[in-house]
């Protein structure tokens, strides 16, 4: 158990069971074997990170191979930071209480702008030197993937490297540059210099940055030979045969997402103009249902978990989602494992699929309109009508189901008061239908909740150059639907605009931002999707001292010749595409989906899954 | 593994069973799981050798293949001891009335730690406060306390043997004792390391 943290502090802190390790499947090695260590970090509570499929993937992926030992980070809570502080105890990996800067690698998955100031803390607490060309030998090299890595550059500084898109090939080159390079007596340079000519691999201080004098980017041009103009992202064309962990770790205490994840595909046919991911991980690969039943008869076998749940961007565009449940049933049914399926679109609804599934309790349904009005939704191209909407809740209503989640997105571009109010029109529409169901026939006591986020433009969408409303206009449409939104059974959720002002302000920032980060986390900003730990003021504060203007990022229109801070990177997705897609939003033009015909947004450049089908059929 | 809570242990014996292939009833309803129940929760910090579960078996499993069984699935610091048949009445978490504890301290004031003892037993009544989820409240703790006696001790720390009631009648708390001596006898406690030594019925 753990020697740096004694029983004193494990008694002190909340939930104790955090910084134990030890749970079943996680890997423990003899040191003296081990060539590279590796520690990877999800910069948040263990409870947060244990419940991310990337991190699980990624963890036994380098724990197969004999010469790699990958333990976890995680950032300790409040309390403990302070007793470690206290007691001068530095940042430490789970699995064997090493100091996190003892490691080779450190990796850090970046999955969310505000944790940001969570990595930076997680330096300073590993005593790791936090700007990248502060660090001498003696510190790990510290590299970070996941999604914000399509926008690295507010926190490009602290970084070595990034490894863009999926990292289960392009990690193990670069552990194999590594331990070339650790037996000789190359210099730091030389690593990076190495690492920088494999696809996929982002070395910020190889890049120089020049701004115009009206702050927006002048140049953006590689300073090293080694160095490519683009860095291509990597992709795993052939899922079925990638690498997939035949065992997951089964945490002891509660987390967050506490069951078994198969992947069933990677990307989104859809398009929507605001979402990334959509966009990031094109094109659109699926596994075949012969492995995924395969992997959940493994990861079953091996960890008794009481749950499966199938992860994808649209469940229910998996071209074989019948065949699949039928055999994912087949295989849990009799070992009361229960399967649940997320992610379901409302024009696909099938009440014969949530039948199967949900064999004898009614819990919630959830659907995502987005927006209020079709003409909305078709800016978006969000493809889905109020018709689909109404008879899918019909349905639901009629079938016993009395709780739903309808999701909202405020703020989106050309959004009007009558888009507004439109979602309290849906809520009300769906209250309708529910009171069209006969009493006998409907269960009792109605939940309807409508839950409004704040749109934050993000890179690589066809609406990355939107502004996105002042927090002021954000209050004045949720106090139009606070005020609207008077049932008995509906309830009315928002989201905190001024976190979201500080998700756009770090979505589609640049390398000046880096320094606030560093000022906010000296006032003590950490935790800030937190609630109770989101300091605004002090954020505020620190852009001021920096002087910075945050609205310079997210409430300015930006011209489509601007160079963005993240043109360096290529997805496949193009910029001529997003434009086109830009001016097909404003224009209220729906495009159709990658299956129904194909709109040449260049992700067939990686030759892969859907671009492949669609090029044989 | 100490630090596991309640539940904590409760999942975790789900999930070895599960992983074993022990043909353990399951309940019925929304979300099914193995029918069994320990006698006495163990506080969080707490460790113990002497732990009893009732489980429902289905099929024939002899004791000893499902002591194995279990062990093979328990991670390390859990560990099934031996097992029993018992008749469908058996209820362990009813039938549970005392539990053994070693209590270890560091402090200060602990000299003539075993006369302090003496005198406590030998109060009227020993009142703490209890917090409860209405607030707190006081209660009278000495007949609760069994038995209790100093095994050894040096000056900045005592242990102690308790035996204190348990069970869904009436259960008392190890550290509830201790301050009891805080209270009355002016002990200062830095802290406290409690092991459940069995449980009687």
């Amino acid at each position: 158990m753990s020697k740096l943290i004694s029983d004193k502090v494990l008694k002190s802190v909340t939930k104790p069971a955090r910084y134990i390790g030890t749970e079943w499947n996680s890997v423990h090695k003899d040191l003296s074997q081990i060539s590279v260590r590796f520690a990877m970090c999800f910069p948040d509570l263990y409870e947060v990170g244990m419940s991310h499929l990337g991190i699980k993937i990624l963890y036994h992926l380098l724990n197969d191979r004999d010469d790699v030992y990958c333990e976890r980070v995680f950032s300790p809570w409040i309390d403990m930071e302070e007793r470690m502080r206290e007691n001068n105890i530095p940042l430490f990996s789970l699995e064997t209480d090493t100091p996190v800067r003892e490691f080779d690698i450190l990796g850090f998955t970046l999955q969310y702008e505000m944790s940001y100031t969570n990595v930076i803390n997680a330096l300073d607490l590993a005593k790791i030197p936090l700007l990248s060309k502060n660090r001498t030998k003696d510190h790990p090299f510290v590299c970070g993937g996941g999604p914000c890595s399509y926008n690295p550059e507010p926190i490009a500084d602290f970084f070595d490297f990034f490894v863009m898109g999926e990292g289960e090939e392009v990690l193990i080159e670069v552990i194999d540059v590594y331990k070339k390079w650790k037996n000789s007596n190359k210099s730091r340079i030389d690593f990076l210099k190495e690492i920088a000519k494999i696809e996929g691999v982002y070395v910020p201080q190889f890049y120089e940055v020049r701004y115009n004098d009206d702050g927006t980017i002048r140049s953006f041009e590689p300073n090293t030979d080694e160095a490519p103009k683009k860095v291509k992202k990597r992709i795993i064309k052939d899922l079925d045969n990638a690498y997939y962990p035949k065992k997951v770790i089964v945490p002891y205490m509660e987390i967050v997402h506490d069951r078994i994840m198969l992947e069933i595909f990677r990307g989104c046919i859809r398009g929507c103009r605001f979402c990334q991911a959509g966009m990031i991980y094109r094109p659109v690969r699926e596994k075949s249902v012969e492995k995924l039943i395969e992997q959940c008869n493994n990861l079953q076998a091996t960890t008794g978990y009481e749950e499966i749940s199938l992860a994808s961007l649209s469940t229910s565009d998996y071209t074989k989602l019948e065949d699949l449940t039928n055999g994912l049933l087949d295989c849990t049914q009799d070992k009361r494992v229960s399967l649940s399926l997320p992610s379901l679109r409302v024009d696909n609804f099938s009440l014969s699929l949530m039948e199967k599934v949900q064999k004898v309790r009614k819990s919630g349904l959830t659907f995502a309109p987005e927006a209020g009005t079709q003409r909305l939704r078709n800016v978006i191209n969000k493809g889905v009508t109020e018709d689909d909407l109404i008879n899918s809740t019909k349905i639901a209503f009629e079938n016993g189901y009395s709780n739903v989640k309808l999701y909202f997105m405020m703020g989106l571009p050309t959004e009007t008061v009558e888009d507004v109010e439109g979602i309290a029109d849906l809520g009300f529409k769906v209250q309708d239908t529910y009171f069209t169901v006969p009493k006998n026939q409907r269960a009792k006591g109605l939940n309807i909740t409508i839950s409004s986020s704040c749109f934050v433009p993000k890179p690589f969408t066809p609406f990355q150059w939107e502004p996105q409303d002042s927090i002021e206009e954000f209050n004045n449409k949720q106090n139009i639907l606070k005020t609207k939104i008077r049932s008995k059974s509906i309830k009315y959720n928002w989201h905190d605009a001024k976190l979201s002002f500080l998700e756009a302000v770090f979505a589609v920032g640049d390398r000046k931002l880096s320094k606030v980060l560093i000022t906010a986390l000296s006032k003590g900003c950490k935790f800030d999707g937190w609630n109770e730990h989101f300091k605004y003021d002090q954020w505020l504060e620190s852009f001021e001292e920096c002087g910075i203007d945050p609205r310079f990022y997210a409430n300015r229109k930006k011209s489509f010749d601007e160079i963005l801070p993240w043109d360096f990177i290529d997805i496949g997705v193009t910029k001529k595409f997003l434009i086109n897609e830009n001016n097909n939003a404003y224009k209220e033009i729906i495009t159709p989906n990658c299956r129904q015909k194909c709109s040449a947004c260049g992700a067939v450049s990686f030759k892969g899954g859907i671009c492949d089908e669609k090029n044989q059929g | 593994m100490k630090y596991l809570g309640h539940l904590d242990i409760l999942r975790t014996f789900g999930r070895a069973i599960r992983r074993s292939g022990i043909p353990i009833v399951y309940s019925q309803g929304f979300n099914p799981h193995p029918s069994m129940s320990f006698a006495l929760p163990l506080s969080v910090g707490v460790t113990s050798e002497g732990e009893f579960v009732d489980m429902d078996i289905e099929d024939d499993i002899s004791p000893s293949e499902l002591v194995n069984s279990l062990n093979e699935g328990l991670p390390s610091g859990l560990r099934a001891v031996s097992a029993e048949e018992v008749d469908n009445k058996s209820n362990v978490m009813a039938d549970v009335r005392w539990a053994r504890y070693i209590v270890k301290i560091e402090g200060e004031n602990l000299e003539d730690i075993d006369k302090k003892v003496e005198r406590l037993i030998k109060r009227e009544s020993i009142i703490v406060i209890k917090e409860t989820k209405s607030g707190s409240k006081e209660a009278d703790i000495l007949h609760d306390i069994r038995d209790i006696s100093v095994l050894n001790k040096d000056i900045e720390s005592v242990e102690f043997s308790m035996e204190l009631s348990a069970g869904s009648v009436s259960n008392l708390k190890p550290e509830f004792v201790i301050e009891g001596l805080k209270k009355y006898y002016d002990v200062k406690v830095y802290d406290i390391e409690v092991h459940r030594v069995e449980l009687g019925f």
